[in-house]
């Protein structure tokens, strides 16, 4: 049972949006589609819902070949990144609408015990009888979702619904959503550009790319184990650093300042022209408690910005023509221009093919 | 695959239904009738020719001329009085309903009603005009002297349309956000700039909108003149849709439907440029004073 | 460049109602400084930018720039540029006229003009692009002009920006922070920058001040919020996650938060007697060991939660619940047990919605 593609296409005057998308995804799972923006997210979770029909290619629920099937006909209720209300509806009425108009049919207590449950799980009852314009944007987007999970829809489908919220009321809304799915067994489809929705939400991730998914996993494997550089670069926040490097003797070498050798691990990698991937936080600017960090493999860099984000300091580096992006676990208060030593972590890095961007080789394991 | 909902076409058929009545055919009647030459119950093919007759009449192109000179004067008059209006109205509160209503009145009004208005507005024996005029000496007369007789019925069409771009220009003002105005202030600009270069701009689509109406409209005005002046003294304001009319009336059909097509593509390409102009103007690449 | 000063300042909607944007603001900004006024979605931010520009007049309070009481001038008496959420440039001109008209607008002569804007483009990358007409560039390029407009005037006292990077691609983001740091060390004009991103605030200001519902909760440093939280509002809006928060009670000799007892002097408990008493830690401040502690807090792992490159463990023992940050490679599982300590100089205790002073340790 559960939600499965075959080999979905779908086509806009002659620009191919997605190309031969397979996947299949079982009950109980919150899944995260993650693509930046434009690539394609919209479209799948359209063609999931109902709302377009791919160009080729099939869906099949619960075993249930649904490819034809109008939206109002399929079980799947979806949340977009502009609250989306009925204006001259209160609250109540906007969260009763899907009940209203199904094909199924609620009685009056019925509909009522369950948009007051759901209204109590997204901690809106209070606005009941309010109309939407009067609430602010968070709890407009929480009548949203509670429109969304009241008639315990199938698949539930959100597309980057915190996108325009503040970034406070995203991280309260993460936990949010993840309690609310994790009560019930529908497939959640969460569709982001960032990485952090995924790592708080999600059982199981996806990367969409050119079209296609390539790559599907539990959301820890495809965060650790990136199976392409797309897979890296999308799923990073701040961006994996990716660096062309020779592999030769044993050794990586990005520039002659920089040679990281090869642990026992990656010694089967044949030499060759590769690219390097290390994410922003195994770099870093001072050798502390790490122990598995060389003075000898590092590079130095000037600092072109030092972002605080949260409680860590993203700061964006540049050496001659690469530049860098490391993450530091504390608040950093740095110069412009400032010059530093960047020390690489030779055992948290992975290896891609320069030609064909797939990984050849993955960063050690989690590390006691 | 059938995943979109076609019961949407069920929608419009009615709807085509009653443009096919009042429209497609009697347009294809038109067309049909104006390469034939018709006479007392028969018709004769005769291609082109009526076509010719029309660009060759001296009525129809001094009628055309009357037109186009009416229309230049309604456009350059409506256009600065209709924003200069609108940017004098309130924006809101209960004065700014008041003003919309007291605005949009004339708007309301049937056609043909404006004009029995501005005739009786004019008239010599009951009308306010004359009485008006008379304070200062001056013998008004929209019966028999010309000059009275065309500035009345500019003034009519004034009365009758400038709302329609006070409106327009309304909301258009009302969609310029507070941040622009409060920037000009900042950069130190003058009543005039902050107009000419933050308010101008950006009335542009509903400028746009406004000018190609109110051209369209103008070129085809029949009935307030019918009713104020019946196109005279003369032919003073006897305007396109009056010769039309009257060919109409004679049974000239031919020559009735080749001019009603003729009309139609002037109408057609000079809003054509109309509308090119105005999208194109003041964008892009334009030379600095200096570099 | 200018001193600004906003002393008693308030802002009622309407005289008489009660109902106040602002209120309390006390707040000084030094010749030069770079700072934010920080807060999320109607906390009054945007109504102080107001005032501080000259668009609004409050209803209470003075506002001085240089130990001038400017609090009934206009912007432009001010000499104040503000840069909008979104860009705001006169698209009928080129590049080079938008940069020009505050400097033709006041008379500037044909050399000036030129010269300062030429100056001004090379300082915002947009020499290449000063022929263009305004219209046809992107979000980015039309927000840099309207930075070049506030700063082209040599006599600009300060600029203050209203969430700027709004409308911006995020990937552009920080290219436009990092062109405002350096336009910030060059210039040194004073510059405020008002956002509910405390990402945004924290990278570009020196000093930053952070709102809620109308009040100034605290101005310090990007340091001093995140390590000395002066409101139990700043110590959870800044960070992420943001402080642990618990409920506390008075005893004789400390407080008890669930089944932990944290010691205090009796200097520091004095006149607490009656007031709602929470007490803070930050989760990247706890300590946490596998090893067995005696003097530790056992606690079990309830959740763990990855961001990417950290752990966010929630733990609960002796009574409490509370989340710890971890390096990300941590092999932590739920359900094991750790042993958490929270480091006297880290723990603050707020009564009344503020930090009880003795308790705001210098950060280490």
């Amino acid at each position: 049972m559960g939600l499965s593609l075959k080999d979905i296409h779908k086509v806009y005057e002659g620009n191919s949006k997605l190309a031969g998308l397979d996947m299949e995804v079982e009950d109980g799972t919150f899944l995260s589609i993650i693509a930046p923006t434009g690539t394609g997210k919209t479209t799948l979770m359209r063609i999931i819902a109902g709302i377009e029909a791919p160009t080729s290619g099939q869906i099949v629920v619960d075993g249930q070949d649904v490819t034809g099937v109008h939206v109002r006909d399929r079980n799947v209720a979806m949340v977009y990144q502009q609250f989306v209300n009925y204006p001259s509806l209160n609250v109540f009425e906007n969260i009763a609408s899907p009940l209203r108009v199904s094909k199924q049919k609620y009685s009056k207590k019925e509909i009522t015990e369950r948009v007051e449950r759901v209204a109590e799980q997204l901690r809106i009852t209070e606005f009941l009888q309010r109309l939407p314009q009067e609430l602010s944007g968070g709890q407009q987007q929480r009548v949203s979702i509670a429109r969304a999970i009241v008639k315990d829809a199938r698949i539930i489908l959100l597309d980057e619904p915190l996108g325009n919220l503040d970034y406070k009321l995203r991280e309260d809304l993460r936990l949010e959503l993840k309690n609310l799915a994790a009560e019930r067994n529908a497939i959640f489809i969460y569709a982001t550009p960032e990485p952090i929705d995924a790592l708080t939400m999600a059982n199981h991730a996806a990367i969409l790319h050119d079209g296609q998914i390539t790559q599907y996993g539990p959301v820890r494997e495809v965060y650790r184990k990136p199976n392409h550089i797309k897979s890296g670069e999308y799923f990073s926040d701040p961006p994996m650093n990716f660096l062309p490097c020779r592999i030769e003797n044993g050794q990586a070498v990005v520039t002659p300042e920089l040679k990281v050798p090869l642990s026992a691990m990656k010694a089967d990698v044949s030499a060759g022209d590769y690219v390097l991937g290390i994410r922003p936080h195994h770099l870093y600017i001072r050798i502390g408690r790490e122990s598995q960090l060389d003075e000898k493999i590092s590079l130095t860099a000037e600092l072109v910005l030092a972002e605080i984000v949260g409680s860590d300091t993203t700061m964006h580096l540049s050496h001659d023509a690469l530049e860098l992006t490391a993450l530091s676990r504390d608040l950093q208060d740095r110069s412009l221009d400032e010059e530093l030593t960047v020390y690489f972590d030779p055992e948290q890095f992975h290896i891609f093919a320069a030609d064909s961007g797939e990984l050849v080789s993955s960063a050690a394991a989690v590390r006691r | 695959m059938k995943t979109e909902n076609q019961r949407a076409w069920f929608f419009l058929i009615p709807a085509l239904l009653v443009m096919s009545i009042n429209a497609f055919i009697p347009i294809m009647t038109v067309i049909n009738y104006s390469f034939q030459d018709i006479f007392a119950g028969s018709a004769i093919w005769i291609g082109l020719e009526n076509y010719v007759r029309v660009l060759n009449d001296s009525e129809f192109r001094s009628a055309l001329g009357r037109q186009l000179i009416f229309s230049f004067l309604i456009l350059l008059i409506q256009v600065p009085l209709g924003i200069a209006i609108s940017l004098g109205m309130p924006k809101k509160g209960w004065r700014a309903t008041v003003a919309l209503v007291a605005v949009g009145l004339p708007l309301l009004i049937p056609w043909n009603v404006v004009g029995i208005i501005w005739r009786v507005f004019t008239r010599g024996d009951l009308g306010l005009v004359p009485v008006f005029f008379n304070l200062f000496g001056y013998d008004y007369n929209v019966a028999n002297n010309a000059v009275d007789a065309y500035w009345s019925v500019v003034a009519m069409d004034v009365w009758h349309w400038t709302p329609l771009i006070v409106l327009l220009c309304y909301s258009g003002l009302n969609a310029i956000p507070d941040a622009f105005y409060q920037a000009a202030k900042i950069d130190g600009a003058s009543r005039w700039s902050t107009f000419r270069y933050v308010t101008l701009p950006r009335l542009r689509s509903v400028l746009t909108i406004g000018i190609l109406l109110r051209f369209m409209d103008s070129f085809r005005i029949y009935s307030e003149v019918d009713m104020l002046t019946g196109g005279g003294p003369g032919t003073t304001t006897a305007f396109l849709s009056d010769v039309l009319v009257s060919k109409a009336r004679a049974n000239e059909f031919g020559y009735g439907g080749a001019l009603s097509l003729i009309y139609f593509f002037i109408i057609l390409i000079i809003s054509y440029v109309f509308f090119l102009v105005l999208t194109n103007v003041g964008t892009a690449d334009e030379t600095p004073k200096e570099a | 460049m200018a001193k600004i000063e906003l002393i008693d300042v308030a802002h009622e909607y309407q005289i008489g109602s009660g109902d106040y944007a602002v209120k309390d603001i006390n707040i000084t900004w030094n010749d030069g400084v770079s700072s934010a006024l920080l807060g999320p979605s109607g906390c009054g931010k945007t109504t102080l930018l107001k005032i501080i520009s000259g668009l609004l007049r409050p209803s209470e309070g003075t506002v001085l720039l240089d130990g001038e009481d400017v609090t009934g001038l206009s912007p432009q008496e001010r000499n104040v540029a503000q840069v909008f959420q979104f860009p705001v440039v006169y698209e009928t001109l080129s590049v080079f006229d938008n940069l020009a008209f505050p400097l033709r607008n006041r008379g500037a002569n044909k050399q000036e003009v030129r010269e300062r804007v030429h100056e001004i483009a090379e300082m915002l990358d947009l020499q290449d692009l000063l022929k263009k007409g305004a219209s046809s560039l992107g979000a980015a390029e039309k927000q840099r002009i309207s930075l070049g407009r506030g700063i082209v005037r040599k006599d600009t006292t300060a600029v203050l920006f209203d969430e700027p990077l709004t409308v911006i691609d995020p990937h552009m983001k920080w290219h436009l922070r990092r062109k405002l740091k350096e336009l910030h060390a060059r210039l040194g004009l004073t510059m405020v920058y008002v956002t509910h991103d405390q990402h945004e605030a924290l990278t570009f200001a020196e000093q930053v001040t952070v709102m809620d519902v109308g009040e100034a909760l605290q101005t310090g440093s990007p340091r001093a919020l995140h390590t000395r939280p002066a409101a139990p509002f700043v110590g959870y809006f800044i960070g992420s996650p943001g402080m642990n928060l618990f409920d506390a009670t008075l005893q004789d000799d400390g407080v008890m938060v669930g089944d932990l007892k944290l010691s205090y002097p009796s200097e520091t408990l004095q006149g607490l007697g009656g007031k709602k008493l929470q007490v803070g830690i930050r989760p990247e401040f706890i300590e946490v060991r596998s090893d067995p502690d005696d003097g530790a807090i056992k606690s079990t792992v309830e959740a763990v939660n990855l961001t990417g490159s950290s752990l966010i463990l929630d733990l609960a023992g002796k009574g409490l619940d509370f989340k710890v940050r971890v390096m990300e490679d941590a092999d932590v599982n739920e359900g094991d047990t750790l042993y958490a300590t929270f480091p006297d100089e880290r723990v603050i205790l707020y009564a009344d919605g503020r930090a009880v002073k003795s308790t705001l340790k210098e950060a280490a």
